[in-house]
This record gives C-alpha cells, structure tokens and sequence, in this order.
C-alpha cells in the first residue's frame, strides 16, 4: 500500500471464518473488496499474510472487529454541564459496570450532538471485556496485522445498514430494524434506528457454520427466538410509535436451515442481507 | 464522524496522520531550499549569464564597425590638422603676423630702455638695445616672457659704461603657435 493511500483492510475474525474486506475511508467509505477465508485456511497465518500481500497491504492500518457476548453497548445520559468533566464522569460510569459485571472492559464512547427532551447530553458508550478483547489483538499481532483500531461490529454493520438504505428504496431510512448476525459459536442481535443502537446482546449461541449442518438446530432457535422477542417488545414499549417492521439477517448462520424457523416465529419481515448484493456492486 | 474505537491506548500507534503531517512539513522544508537554491537560482543566474553575453555579442558584433567609423575621424582629424597647419603658415607670412610680434616688443620695452638692433631668422630673435640701469634690462626681459609670445628669452650680454648706463643683448624664440586640435571640435567641424 502506497503511504497516502486511504484503503483499509478490516478483517472480521469470526470463529468460523476471518472476513477480509477492503475499503476506501474518503471521501466515502466504499468497498472495494470482500473475502473470506474458508474454515481451514482462517487460522493460518500464512493465508492472511497472503491475502494482505496480494491486496498490496502493509499490514498497517488493520482494522479488526468481532463480536463476543461480553460487549456492551449502552446509551448513558450525563447531567453533568461541564463537558471537560464529560470523559470523567463516562469512566465513574464504566467502572461502575465493572463492579456490577465484575469483569474488566476495554471501553470508547460517542458523545451525540443531539441532547435529549431534558437537554441532558447523551453518550453512545460500547464495551467488551478486556481479557477477550486482548486475547483477538494479540492473535492480530501474531498474525502479523499492525491494528489501527478495534471496531464494534454491530456500529460496522450500521454504517452498512446506512449505506444499504441510501441506495435502497425498500428500506426506508426512518424505520428501524432488527440486526442479526448469527455467527458460528455467537449470535449478535441488536435493534437500530436513525444511526443509533438501541439495545445490542450477544449471546453465546451459534448456528454452527455454512455447511448447512447446525450443530443443534432446534437448540440454538429457542434463545435466538427468545432474546430476538424480548429485545422487539423492550424496544417496542420503550419506543412506541417508532416503527420496527423490518430485519436484516447476516453471517454463516444464514446458510444453514434456521433463517426460515426465525422468519416463521419472528414477526417482521426478515431479509438475508445477501439479498441486497445488487445494492453493493463492489462486493 | 468518529467511530467506537476499542483498540487499548498502549497498543495505539502515533496518529499516521500526524506522522505524515510531520513528514510533509519537514519534505517541504527540504524541498523549498533545495528548490530555490538548487534549481530555481541556478536557473535564474545561468538566465542572467545568457542575457549578459548576448548583449557582449551585440557588442563585438559592433567593433569591427567601430574600428572602421575610428580610422575614418582619425583621418578626418589628420587632414583638418594639415588644413590647420597650412592656414598657419599662411598667418604666419603674412604681415598682420609680423606687425603684431613688433608691437609686442614694442609695447614690453620699458621707459629708460630703447632699441639698437633686431636680428630675426625666422624664429630666434636677437634684440640689442641700451637702458639707463641694468634693472630696466631684466624688467623687459620678464615682459618678454610674460608675452606669451616668445619663449626661451635668456640675456646673451649686457655691457656696463659710465654713469649705470648699460647696453644689452637678448635672445629669445618667436613661440610657435602649434594649434591645439580638439578631437571633439574637429568631429563637430567635420561633414
């Protein structure tokens, strides 16, 4: 990669594949290149080394994301009126989760330009614990990837989701919409709208790859189903009269028989985000 | 828009951006001297040479033309030189001439002195004459001098009588009245 160049690689280091996806930052993020490493090849770091080389990469400006059930993604309101005291106050906040989840979190946060009804200040804050977070940078380190950043994949999958509906006139920008990413060993679900996440879980539950084959079908349904409804009916009492009609289902477990238990048993019209293939020329 | 960033501060990296803000500045400062001093004054001095040595040869294209417009006012000069000297010659015939160079003699004789005798071959002058005291001599000597006319005025004898009266004899030469020929004035009298 050439000094000014303003290509990124993200690679998602999923438990059932690595997802390399290259992709120009300005003046739009745009995708140039999508790849996945097949099972056996995704621990090798020769395959990865490979990929970067053919990609013409240093591996410099890597940026990884994963999910694990450990994140947390929260919305905090701050009374305080003083925004140097801002970051403070946000950190009192974090540890406070760590003494109630007794777990140690690498954290960031997004203070949101909009204020709410009482004029407080909000903060977007995400979390994931410390020990998992360090266990996948230093496999990207091994792998010889020099890491920019640690991204939240489900705030990835969001920018995706904006782009998506920029271009797509099925999916309206003001509506919000279920996200499921149903991984090999954990599946994420999150409720979004207008850019923001509104409640994200991880649950330690996968649909157990591509091959078609779940490693318990009926097992892993019952509490994608169960947390994909407590989440719809937390959201829907919270936020009544924002309409959630639509989901959008991606990762390996897409591939596998479950996609059309959950369209029986979740009340929205969920699509396969391949669907939307056509929409991403670069892909 | 800033995006969540979980990568911990220990393992982030000097911002690129930075960085490459702190290598533009310093190529920049590297370039601009090397720029100008490298490329932009050699240039602008070899532009100068070149202009320099255009004009000199413009200017030795010129000489031969020079040399040529030179020798023809020298010959210019020499011939209204000649002219000059042949007027003089005529001047120097004439009897104006000669009655003015007696008028001078005349008028630098003091009282108490007068003439017995001159002796001119065309040039040198040989004065005699008597005076009451020998003082009167030497005074008509200086006004000889003093002309303008003559030059080289020396006494030759003076003899002592009776009573302080004294006779004398004096050399000089009739100045030649070369003309001074001005360059400029004959290039303005020449056609």
């Amino acid at each position: 990669m050439k000094p000014f160049d303003r290509r990124t690689l993200s690679i998602d280091m999923g438990n059932h594949s690595y997802k390399i996806i290259e992709a120009v930052k300005k003046p739009d993020v745009h995708i140039l290149r999508y790849e996945i490493l097949p099972p056996e090849e995704s621990g090798a770091a020769g395959a990865l080394a490979g990929e970067g080389r053919k990609l013409r990469y240093r591996t410099m400006d890597a940026v990884m994301s994963f999910h694990h059930e450990s994140t947390v993604i929260r919305e905090l309101k701050l009374s305080e009126k003083d925004d140097s005291r801002l970051p403070l106050v946000i950190e009192e906040e974090m540890l406070q989760y760590q003494t109630d989840f007794r777990k140690e979190y690498d954290f960031d946060y997004l203070l949101l330009p909009e204020r709410d009804a009482t004029g407080q200040r909000i903060a977007q804050t995400a979390a994931v614990s410390r020990s998992v977070n360090r266990e996948y940078i230093e496999k990207a380190i091994s792998l010889g990837l020099k890491l920019k950043a640690v991204d939240v994949q489900i705030h990835a999958a969001l920018r995706v989701l904006h782009r998506l509906t920029d271009r797509c006139g099925e999916l309206s920008p003001l509506s919000s919409y279920l996200i499921l990413d149903l991984g090999c060993h954990s599946t994420t679900i999150a409720i979004v709208y207008l850019g923001k996440v509104f409640g994200s879980r991880v649950i330690p539950v996968g649909c157990g790859g591509s091959e078609g084959a779940p490693e318990d079908s009926a097992g892993c349904l019952s509490p994608i189903l169960r947390n994909c409804v407590d989440l719809i009916d937390t959201f829907t009492y919270a936020y009544a009269g924002i309409p959630l009609q639509q989901g959008l289902v991606y990762g390996g477990g897409v591939y596998t028989g479950i996609l059309s238990d959950l369209k029986r048993n979740i009340p929205l019209d969920l699509t396969d985000m391949g669907s939307f293939r056509s929409y991403f020329p670069e892909i | 828009m800033k995006e969540f960033n979980l990568l911990p501060r220990e393992y982030q990296r000097e911002s690129p951006n930075r960085s490459r803000i702190v290598v533009s500045v310093i190529l920049c400062l590297l370039i601009w001297p090397t720029g100008k001093y490298g490329f932009w004054k050699p240039m602008e001095t070899r532009k100068e040479k070149m202009r320099q040595l255009a004009s000199y040869e413009e200017i030795v294209e010129q000489l031969p033309g020079l040399e040529e417009d030179f020798e023809r006012k020298q010959a210019e000069a020499e011939e209204l030189r000649s002219r000059i000297g042949a007027f003089q010659e005529m001047e120097d015939a004439s009897p104006q001439h000669w009655q003015s160079i007696c008028d001078t003699l005349m008028d630098s004789l003091p009282a108490g002195a007068s003439l017995q005798e001159l002796t001119c071959d065309g040039t040198r002058f040989l004065i005699s004459g008597n005076c009451s005291y020998d003082t009167v001599s030497t005074e008509y000597l200086r006004n000889l001098k003093n002309s303008g006319v003559f030059s080289d005025v020396r006494m030759e004898k003076i003899l002592y009588g009776g009573d302080k009266a004294v006779s004398f004899q004096l050399c000089c030469m009739l100045d030649s009245q070369e003309p001074e020929v001005d360059m400029n004035e004959s290039e303005a009298v020449a056609p």
